[in-house]
Formats: structure tokens, C-alpha cells, sequence
């Protein structure tokens, strides 16, 4: 995979990890009606966090599956654009696995719908090693 | 009333319904996932499961709750034929695969004990739904799009006190391999659903399946009370003859 820019739902949640790094007491709360996502914090809030104008490149970090490393760019002493530098790729295995062994279940193709929904169940973004090239990243911003 | 937090290097997401939920209640929720997180993280060098793997605790001195994980983590194993397995291709215990799951479990516990009974609890992508919706209906749940960054659904389920967990490739990678040959990685399955009666259930089943590559839903296809769809690398889903039952909001 190439270089990837996040979305903007992404954003938010690493605009979560620097709270979570930053503040120990964060609550973050969506008001789905509204599409509002708040930060609220009893010791710190977003705005008090600083950072120096520029752009940042954070350490390479061992992802265990390849290296992700992470680029941060800073304007008005603002986090506004997280980026991935590394990510690992998408190798494809030519293996199949005993496809014909698959019983006579049911099969569609996927498409994207526009859904109402509570929640979503996927597989999430949870790399530490994310969160350490970030940590780094903003380490340097820090004013 | 729904509050996010970032705990265990992911958001967890609690909603609440029954009530104007007081905040000690999402307090005390947040506050035992920070416990787990200390005692269970890998990435944590004060962590007890770190200790462990660092071999600075006998096997005599674990805490109860390492003890519950640790063999909770053998039973699935064996249920699981081997795919299910914490132990790295490194040598050392690595339970987030189960412990996500069981956290939410008991976080959910914690909730009932304090007569919630409309809520559902999410980290990371695993849910624990528990009642109905603000609206009066079964909790509805979308299947995240595995091409995808974005949070684009594929596909929606309507639960009722049920788990939901996805196990898959694009975020972790190789994180989850082949236990049964460690060197191997897992590529064809980009990402596998399973519903189950409760999401620490569903989530170990999920883990497991995943490993098994194509064979995964056949798996679950198998399980008594589970239902399953997975997302191979062309696009198609596969799912089990029950999922469709889980379509319809009628039927939760």
C-alpha cells in the first residue's frame, strides 16, 4: 500500500491518541444527531495543547506485520494532518486454502451502503507501534 | 448517553439508553478496561503479563484474573484445534486475542450489576449489545468495508443481546498467523464477522477463524449459536445459512 492519507473520522481518532497521550482524564463525546464530536477533559483541554508550526516525521516502529511510520503537520499550533509515511503492504498469498472444500454456503459480493447504524464491527486500528511513531512524531512538535 | 474514550490503544465506545447515565457509571466502566490494559498489555513494561514474559513471576504468583485469562486462552486452544493460540512465533504469551473480548464481556457484567440492561459496549471493533436502541429496536451493527480506511459499512445486522467481533488482516496484519505453521501468513480472508451470544464468545471465535484462512466460516458454520461472514481479497462475502435470520429487525 502506498502512501495513505487518512480520512477524516481517522483524524478524530488520532486527535483521541494524542489526548489519550496527553491527558490522562479524557472523555470524548459524539452527539450523533448533531455528527458532533467533542473533547472534554477535567485537567486538559484541546485547545491548551501547543505544538510548533511544521511538519514532523515519527520514528520508524517495528509493527510486528512491517513498519509503520507516521508524519504529523502542525499549523496555527494545531494537529491537522496525520499521514502515513510506511505502511505495511497488502501482500496477497497466491496460497487458497482448500477452496474446494468450502461447503455450499451462501455468497454475494460486497458493496458500500449508506446505513443508520449504532455501531460498526471491523477490524480496528490498534497498532501500538502507530501510537509510538505518533508519540514521536509529536514529541518534536512540542513547543 | 455515549461516551468515547481511548483506552488499550483504541477507542472504546460505551452507549447507554435506559437512563440519563451518571458519569461514575461510564467512570467505573473506562476505569476496569485501564485495569485490564495495565495487567494484560504486551506494549507495557509494568504490565504483569510483561513480567511473565520476561519470566520475573512464578507460575504460583499470577493474579487471578492472569490465571482466568491464561486458561481461558488453553480452552479455546483446544476447542479451536490449535488456531487459537497466545503464544507468539517469539515464545512468549500474547492474549490480546482474547482479552479484548473478555474485557468487554465483564465490562458489559459491570453495567447489568448497575440494573442497565439498554446499552452496548465497543472497543476496537468488538460489541457487547445488550437490549434495544434509543429508538426501541434491536442495536443495529455495521460491517465495516475490510478495502477500506474509511468507516464504510457493507453490510448490516440487527442484534439483540448478542456479540459481534471482526477478525482481519488489513489493520493488523500479520499479527494473527498461522499457529499451526507460524512462518505462514494468513492472506486470502481479508476480514471474518462472527455473532455470538456474547462477544467474548464471539471474539475468540473470531480469532480463530481468521486463522484458518478460507476454512474459517465453515468453522463457524459448525458452531452451535454462531453465525459468521467473511470478506475474501475479491470482494466476495461468505456467510453462514443462519446469518441471514440476523438481517431482519423483526427477528432480533
Amino acid at each position: 500500500m502506498k502512501k495513505t492519507i487518512l480520512s477524516s473520522l481517522l483524524m478524530l481518532m488520532f486527535g483521541g491518541y494524542v489526548l489519550y497521550k496527553y491527558s490522562t482524564d479524557t472523555a470524548i463525546t459524539i452527539d450523533q444527531k448533531r455528527n458532533l464530536l467533542t473533547f472534554a477533559s477535567s485537567t486538559t483541554s484541546v485547545s491548551s495543547i501547543s505544538y510548533r508550526d511544521g511538519r514532523y516525521t515519527g520514528k520508524l516502529a517495528d509493527a510486528y506485520y512491517g513498519n509503520v511510520q507516521v508524519g504529523v503537520m502542525v499549523t496555527g499550533g494545531k494537529l491537522v494532518e496525520v499521514t502515513f509515511l510506511k505502511y505495511p503492504d497488502q501482500q496477497q498469498n497466491s496460497t487458497r486454502l482448500n477452496k474446494d472444500a468450502i461447503p455450499r454456503l451462501n455468497q454475494e459480493a460486497i458493496a458500500v451502503q449508506s446505513a443508520n447504524v449504532d455501531s460498526v464491527t471491523g477490524a480496528s486500528l490498534t497498532s501500538a507501534a502507530f501510537i509510538e511513531s505518533l508519540s514521536a512524531a509529536l514529541a518534536q512538535a512540542k513547543s | 448517553m455515549r461516551q468515547v474514550r481511548i483506552i488499550m490503544g483504541t477507542p472504546i465506545t460505551i452507549e447507554i439508553v435506559d437512563r440519563e447515565a451518571a458519569q461514575k457509571l461510564f467512570d467505573e466502566v473506562f476505569e476496569y478496561f485501564t485495569y485490564v490494559d495495565e495487567k494484560f498489555s504486551t506494549y507495557k513494561e509494568s504490565s504483569e503479563i510483561t513480567a511473565i514474559n520476561q519470566r520475573k513471576v512464578k507460575n504460583n504468583a499470577y493474579s487471578e484474573d492472569m490465571k482466568i485469562v491464561l486458561e481461558l486462552s488453553e480452552e479455546t486452544k483446544q476447542l479451536t484445534g490449535g488456531y487459537f493460540d497466545i503464544v507468539t512465533p517469539e515464545g512468549v504469551y500474547d492474549p490480546s486475542g482474547l482479552v479484548k473480548g473478555w474485557a468487554i464481556f465483564n465490562a458489559a457484567k459491570i453495567l447489568k450489576s448497575h440494573s442497565v440492561h439498554n446499552f452496548y459496549v465497543e472497543a476496537g471493533g468488538d460489541i457487547q449489545t445488550s437490549g434495544l436502541n434509543s429508538l426501541g429496536e434491536a442495536w443495529i451493527i455495521g460491517i465495516q468495508n475490510p478495502f477500506s480506511k474509511k468507516r464504510e459499512v457493507v453490510k448490516t445486522v440487527h442484534l439483540r443481546d448478542m456479540g459481534i467481533a471482526t477478525s482481519g488482516s488489513y489493520v493488523r496484519g500479520k499479527h494473527i498467523y498461522n499457529p499451526v505453521d507460524k512462518t505462514r501468513e494468513i492472506r486470502h480472508v481479508l476480514s471474518i464477522t462472527v455473532i455470538g451470544p456474547n462477544i467474548y464468545e464471539a471474539d475468540r471465535f473470531a480469532t480463530a477463524a481468521y486463522a484458518m484462512g478460507s476454512a474459517g466460516i465453515d468453522f463457524i458454520e459448525q458452531l452451535e449459536g454462531f453465525e459468521g461472514y467473511s470478506i475474501d481479497d475479491k470482494g466476495i462475502a461468505t456467510m453462514t445459512t443462519g446469518f441471514n435470520n440476523y438481517l431482519n429487525k423483526t427477528y432480533a
